[in-house]
């Protein structure tokens, strides 16, 4: 042996280059190679692979073209080290075992392989890589955040407390740490491959969670799943307490009640606590009473009881005066401060011929 | 003639005789064997030959970290990788010359 110690070679001058980082493609085709091996004894493995790392850097800083172009597939490049090294090649399916199970993914592991060679071979592609890699550290975490979510989810139905919080945290950190040390141990490699697949399942779930918020959840609940509860006037799903009619003048209207095209009576609410979802306790508007007596909920704007009770007021208007409706017919609803036996002069039209006037029927100054 | 084939047969010698007087790594001695003439021979050839002239005590290996990148694995001839090369030599020298004898034209002096 000569006892010179020669000096170690400075990379290429483009290594790291526009082109991507040759160092790069030289730990992953000396990865793939080392699995092509992985049939071999540890220490066999290391005795052929060990170095190739450096000696493939080497080769890559030469030049820009990915080494699977200029190598071929590492497939090759394995069994040409092992029939070089007088090793028998590798059997089919060998460590994998020779089921049916193996030799059916001999295919599909073939295809994938020739596939990846064909990206690898592709100009763009050391780049892409080199990108890839630098978000790596963003995957570990958002991998170890969608692993602490899946169980929290399951268990707790996604409420966010402290405690949910910190297994978040906590499981962030393992999974970086994870990352950080690529482990080589052939089950605890596919335990993170397990862990990646899942992760990557969860992530579409783990988003539409975090995109629609409960609120819409519940609103369409009670909407659509309880017939009892959806009584009332809901107007782009939310439930509608009151109603503010104004006249073909743009002037608003009281007392004007309401019926729907089966005849019956349009109530934003029966004055039950249930049908106010916005307030607890009971409901503070306030009917009218007909001249028959009965109690009409569907004369609007419904008055509105203040806190302390007393007497009901009329709630403020959303707008005050509308613009008047083009081609209107003579003002109608002036004609007198009570209202007159028809409710409209369209009354062949209405549902009920007349409706029993109201004592409260009146037409606001404009 | 495929030049594949005939170089399997003598890489041995050849890797032997390229770490002869200097040590070296191993695309470093691909690098040799190529800049001598022998373009054609492939990476894994020769770092399998490599592995195996080592396996059989031919050579020596010594690792020397590097501070950017991977750790190189450097192999020098030994005493037996000597002995060896000596054999190949003389084997090589006989081979050679009965193939020139036998490929020579018909007639031609020798």
């Amino acid at each position: 042996m000569s006892t010179t110690l020669p000096v170690p070679t400075a990379p290429g001058p483009d290594r790291g280059g526009a082109t991507g980082d040759p160092s790069l493609d030289a730990r992953w085709y000396a990865a793939a190679v080392r699995s092509e091996l992985s049939d071999l004894p540890s220490d066999v493995v290391e005795e052929l692979a060990g170095g190739l790392e450096a000696d493939l850097a080497d080769l890559a800083a030469e030049s820009s073209t990915p080494l699977a172009q200029r190598l071929g597939p590492p497939s090759g490049y394995a069994a040409e080290l092992r029939s070089a090294a007088g090793l028998a090649p590798r059997v089919a399916g060998g460590a994998r075992g020779s089921g049916l199970w193996a030799r059916a993914t001999e295919g599909v592991r073939e295809d994938v392989e020739h596939a990846v060679t064909h990206l690898r071979a592709q100009r763009w592609w050391p780049g892409a890589v080199e990108r890839a890699v630098l978000l790596r550290p963003a995957w570990w975490a958002l991998r170890g955040a969608l692993l602490a979510w899946l169980p929290l989810q399951v268990l707790f139905g996604g409420v966010l407390t402290l405690g949910a919080f910190l297994t978040v945290l906590a499981a962030v950190a393992a999974s970086v740490e994870v990352g950080r040390r690529r482990t080589v141990v052939p089950w605890k490699r596919s335990l993170v491959v397990a862990g990646n697949v899942l992760a990557v399942l969860v992530a579409p779930f783990a988003l539409l969670s975090l995109a629609g918020p409960q609120t819409v959840y519940v609103d369409s609940g009670y909407a659509s799943s309880d017939p009892a509860a959806s009584t009332g006037v809901w107007v782009d799903g939310r439930q509608v307490t009151n109603l503010y009619p104004y006249d073909a003048q743009g002037r608003p209207l009281t007392g004007v009640q309401l019926l729907d095209d089966y005849g019956q009576p349009v109530a934003t609410t029966t004055g039950e606590a249930r049908d106010w979802t916005t307030f607890e306790g009971p409901s503070p508007l306030v009917p009218v009473v007909d001249a028959e007596g009965a109690v009409r909920w569907n004369a609007y704007p419904l008055q509105v009881r203040a806190d302390g009770g007393g007497a009901p007021v009329m709630p403020p208007l959303p707008q005050p005066t509308l613009a008047p409706l083009v081609g209107a017919a003579a003002p109608v609803a002036t004609a007198t401060p009570t209202a007159s036996p028809t409710a409209s002069p369209t009354a062949s039209a209405a549902p009920t011929e007349t409706l029993a006037p109201a004592p409260t029927a009146s037409v606001l100054a404009g | 003639m495929d030049a594949t084939q005939l170089l399997k047969g003598v890489l041995d010698a050849a890797v032997l005789a390229v770490v002869e007087d200097d040590d070296g790594y191993g695309y470093d001695v691909v690098r040799r064997l190529r800049s001598a003439g022998l373009e054609d021979v492939g990476d894994a050839s020769v770092y399998g030959t490599l592995r195996r002239l080592y396996a059989a005590g031919a050579l020596s290996s010594y690792v020397v970290p590097s501070e950017e990148g991977p750790h190189r694995k450097y192999y020098g001839i030994n005493a037996r990788g000597r002995e060896l090369l000596e054999t190949q030599r003389k084997s090589w020298r006989a081979f050679s010359e009965t193939v020139d004898h036998l490929l020579a034209p018909e007639g031609a002096p020798r």
